[in-house]
C-alpha cells in the first residue's frame, strides 16, 4: 500500500467497535470508503459496492462473517498479486475476529449470465468470449505459481460495453503445486465451487489442477450453446466447433480433457479453419496434376528445361507462354517477378497475396513441394521473388540474382539467409515463419525498408539494436525483440502476440506512426497515456 | 406503450394456476413475459398519476434534457437517477423499491448508511433539495454526486 497511514499492519492492530455487532456501517476500518449499495446479502456473507472517497474509484467489498466457510481463508499472495486486464485487482483485506473484508477493483459490466439472458448470443460471439476466457485462464495457469480459479461460471464472467471479458471472484482460487499432478486424492480438498460447473475432482475425488478450470470452461461453453435457439446458428461451423471443444473440455476423467488451456485455444482457433484447408488441399493436388501434365508436354521442346514445375508455371505466366511453347535462355532475362505459394503459381502480386491470405487463414503449415531454386538463378533480372508455403530450405543459389528488390520466403524452411549479403538492392525481406537463426546479414542491406520477422522465433534479438531506418517491421514472434528497439527509427510496427506486458519501449522508438497490436494488450498499451503514434488493435 | 396492456404479475399468476394446459397458457400469455422497458414504466406511471414528465423531472433535480432522454429511452439511468425520479414522483419507500426493481437496480438497503439516509428522507416525504442536504450533512455523496457511480447504467 502506497499510503503509509493505511498499511496492513495498521489494520491488524486496529481495534473494532464491538457495539456494532455484525453491521459494518460506521466502521472505523472502512472510513476511507463510502458504501454505495448492497449487491448481495446472505446470512454469513455480504457483498457491497463502495467508493474510495479520495479517488471516487469504485470497489467491491466482500464481507465474510465467522460462520462463513471462507471466514478463515487466507489467500496466498500469489493469488492476491494477480493483476492484468481481465481480472479485478486485489486492493486490500481487513480482518479481525468478527469478519474478514476483501476489497477488490470493481469491474463495470454485465455478468455473462445476464448478457445471455438479455440477448441471444451468436455462435461467433460465443467463440469470441470463449477465446477471451482462454486468454485469461492461460495467464492464470501459466504463472510460476499457477492459479486455479475453480469457480468459472456465467455469473463470474463480466462483459463490459466494449466487449472486453473479465473473470471475477477469486474466493476459492488456489495455487496448483508441482506434486498435484500425482493421482493421490487429497484429504484437505474442501468441496467448493458451483454445482454443474465444478469439475468432478472438486468433489474430492482427486486434487484440482488447471484441468478443473478447463472442465468448467467446457460446461460454460455448453451452457452458452444450449441457450442458442436460432436453428441457422446451430448449423454454423463455429457452433459445431464449440460443441466439440466443450465436450472434450468437460470429460469426466481429467486425463481425457485438453491438458492445458493453450490446447483449448489452439482447438478453438485452428479447427475453425480446417474446412478451408481441406478445400485448399484438394486445389493444391489439382494444380500439381496440371503442373505435372505441363512438364510432360514441356519435355517436347528443345529449349530451356525446368527442375521445378511450379517455377516453370510461374515463369510461363510472366512470359505469357502456354504449356508446350518453347522458352529460350534469353526469354528468362525478361522475367521480373516470380510468385508461387503452396505449389501454385501466380501472375500478379495481388493474386499471390490473396492466395497467401487464404493459406494463412487455414493456419496449418501444409507446404508445397518446391525446394530447388536453380530455375530462378537463370532469371537474372528478377526483382520480386515471393515463394510462400513451399519446401525451400537452401536459397544460396540466388547469389547471382543481384537485381532482387523483394524477397519473400513466407512459411518455407529456410534457415540461413547469408546470401542476402550478395543482394544489395533488397528493399523488402519477408521471413515469416522460417527457422532463420541468424538475421545479422540484414544489417548490411543499405536499402532495406520492409522487414517481416513474424513467427521467426529463433534469432538473436539484439541484432535489432540500432538497426537502420525501417518503414515496416513485424516482430510478432517469441523473441524479446521489443527490448532492442529503443532509439531505432520505425514508421509502422506490428507486435501481434508479443511476449511482454510493458509497452514502455514504444515510447523510445523514433518516427513511429502506427502500431499494430493484439486486442489483449489494449489495456497495457493504454496505460502509456497519450502517444504520438496511433494503435490499431487486431486479433 | 401499446394499447394492449401488459398484465400484472398477480393477474398472470392467477391465470397460470387456473390453466389446465401449460403450453396453451405460455402461448396465450406471451406478452406477459416481456419485461417492460424502464422508460415505458416511467411514462406509464406519469399517465397513471396524471403527471407530466416535465413536472416529474423538475421535482427530481435531474437536468431537463437528461431527464427527457430518460423518459424517451435514449439514455439509461444510473441507480441514483432512478432514486431521484422516485423522489420526483413523490413515491413512498415501497414504490421506490418497485421502481428500482423495474430498472434492475439494487434496492435501498438499511445496512448501507447512505441508503439509510435516503430511506429516511423518502419515508418523511422530503423533496429532492431536503434529501440532498441531508446526505451532505451526514457526509454522504449526494445523489448524482459521484461521476464513476453515475457511469454505471
Amino acid at each position: 500500500m502506497k499510503r503509509g497511514r493505511r498499511s496492513s499492519a495498521d489494520r491488524r492492530s486496529m481495534k473494532t467497535s464491538s457495539e456494532t455487532g455484525n453491521a459494518i456501517r460506521n466502521d472505523e476500518t472502512l472510513k476511507y470508503y463510502e458504501m454505495l449499495e448492497c449487491f448481495s446479502c446472505r446470512k454469513t456473507r455480504e457483498c457491497y459496492l463502495m467508493r474510495e472517497k479520495e479517488t471516487d474509484r469504485l470497489v467491491v467489498a466482500k464481507v465474510f462473517y465467522p460462520e462463513d466457510e471462507l471466514f478463515l481463508l487466507r489467500q496466498p499472495d500469489e493469488i492476491r498479486k494477480i493483476s492484468f486486464p481481465g481480472v479485478p485487482a486485489f486492493i486490500e483485506e481487513i480482518r479481525d475476529e468478527k469478519r474478514r473484508i476483501e476489497i477488490r477493483e470493481f469491474i463495470p459490466g454485465k455478468t455473462l449470465e445476464r448478457a445471455a439472458a438479455e440477448k441471444e448470443l451468436t455462435a461467433k460471439e460465443i467463440l469470441d468470449i470463449s477465446l477471451k476466457l482462454c486468454d485469461i485462464l492461460e495467464k492464470l495457469h501459466d504463472r510460476p505459481a499457477p492459479v486455479i480459479h475453480r469457480d468459472v461460471k456465467p455469473q463470474n464472467v463480466v462483459i463490459n460495453e466494449e466487449g472486453e471479458v473479465f473473470l471475477i471472484d477469486f474466493d476459492i482460487a488456489r495455487i496448483a503445486k508441482e506434486e498435484d499432478r500425482g493421482e493421490e486424492p487429497s484429504t484437505d480438498t474442501v468441496v467448493f465451487g458451483t454445482q454443474m460447473f465444478a469439475a468432478p475432482e472438486q468433489y474430492g475425488f482427486s486434487r484440482t489442477d488447471a484441468r478443473s478450470d478447463i472442465y468448467s470452461l467446457g460446461v460454460l461453453i455448453r451452457w452458452l450453446l444450449d441457450r442458442v435457439t436460432n436453428e441457422a446458428q446451430k448449423e454454423t461451423k463455429e457452433y459445431r466447433l464449440l460443441s466439440a471443444v466443450a465436450k472434450k473440455c468437460s470429460e469426466l476423467d481429467p486425463g481425457r480433457r485438453y491438458q492445458c488451456i493453450s490446447r483449448v485455444k489452439d482447438a478453438l482457433l485452428e479447427n475453425r479453419k480446417k474446412r478451408i484447408t481441406k478445400v485448399l488441399a484438394a486445389l493444391a493436388v489439382l494444380f500439381v496434376i496440371i503442373a505435372a501434365a505441363g512438364l510432360l508436354l514441356g519435355k517436347k521442346t528443345e529449349a530451356v528445361t525446368f527442375e521445378e514445375p511450379v517455377l516453370e508455371e510461374a515463369i510461363r505466366l510472366q512470359l505469357g507462354k502456354t504449356n508446350g511453347e518453347e522458352i529460350r535462355e534469353e526469354d528468362l532475362l525478361k522475367v521480373e517477378n516470380i510468385f508461387a505459394a503452396c505449389d501454385r503459381a501466380f501472375l500478379t502480386e495481388e493474386e499471390y497475396y490473396e492466395a497467401v491470405s487464404v493459406l494463412d487463414a487455414a493456419g496449418e503449415n501444409e507446404k508445397g513441394k518446391l525446394s530447388k531454386l536453380g530455375d530462378i538463378a537463370k532469371c537474372r533480372n528478377v526483382k520480386k521473388l515471393c515463394l510462400a508455403y513451399e519446401a525451400v530450405t537452401d536459397i544460396s543459389v540466388l547469389s547471382g540474382n543481384t537485381k532482387l528488390e523483394k524477397l519473400e520466403l513466407k512459411k518455407d524452411n529456410v534457415n540461413s539467409i547469408d546470401v542476402v549479403r550478395d543482394l544489395p538492392e533488397l528493399r523488402s525481406v519477408g521471413l515469416c515463419g522460417d527457422p532463420v537463426t541468424d538475421i545479422s546479414p540484414l544489417r548490411e542491406l543499405e536499402h532495406l525498408l520492409y522487414l517481416d520477422l513474424c513467427g521467426v522465433d529463433g534469432y538473436e534479438p539484439s541484432v535489432l539494436n540500432s538497426f537502420p531506418h525501417l518503414e515496416y517491421l513485424d516482430i510478432n514472434n517469441r523473441t524479446l525483440s521489443c527490448r532492442y528497439l529503443e532509439g531505432n527509427s520505425i514508421r509502422r510496427l506490428r507486435l501481434g502476440y508479443i511476449n511482454t506486458n510493458d509497452f514502455g519501449f514504444l515510447l523510445g522508438i523514433r518516427d513511429l506512426e502506427t502500431v499494430e497490436a493484439n486486442f489483449q494488450n489494449a489495456g497495457a498499451i493504454r496505460k502509456l497515456g497519450e502517444t504520438t503514434f496511433s494503435v490499431e488493435y487486431k486479433y | 406503450m401499446s394499447q394492449k396492456k401488459t398484465p400484472h404479475t398477480s393477474t398472470l399468476l392467477r391465470r397460470l394456476f387456473k390453466a389446465s394446459n401449460l403450453d396453451r397458457f405460455l402461448a396465450e400469455n406471451k406478452e406477459g413475459f416481456d419485461v417492460p422497458k424502464f422508460h415505458e414504466v416511467i411514462s406509464a406511471m406519469c399517465r397513471e398519476r396524471n403527471e407530466t414528465a416535465e413536472a416529474v423531472i423538475g421535482r427530481s433535480g435531474i437536468e431537463r434534457t437528461y431527464g427527457h432522454q430518460l423518459f424517451n429511452g435514449t439514455r439509461k439511468p444510473s441507480r441514483d437517477k432512478v432514486i431521484q425520479l422516485a423522489i420526483g414522483f413523490g413515491m413512498n419507500t415501497e414504490e421506490t423499491a418497485e421502481l428500482l426493481k423495474a430498472a434492475g437496480k439494487s434496492p435501498l438497503y438499511p445496512r448501507v448508511e447512505r441508503d439509510c439516509i435516503l430511506l429516511f428522507g423518502i419515508n418523511k416525504g422530503y423533496g429532492i433539495m431536503e434529501i440532498q442536504e441531508l446526505l451532505h450533512e451526514k457526509g454522504a455523496t449526494i445523489l448524482g454526486g459521484s461521476p464513476k457511480y453515475e457511469d454505471l447504467i
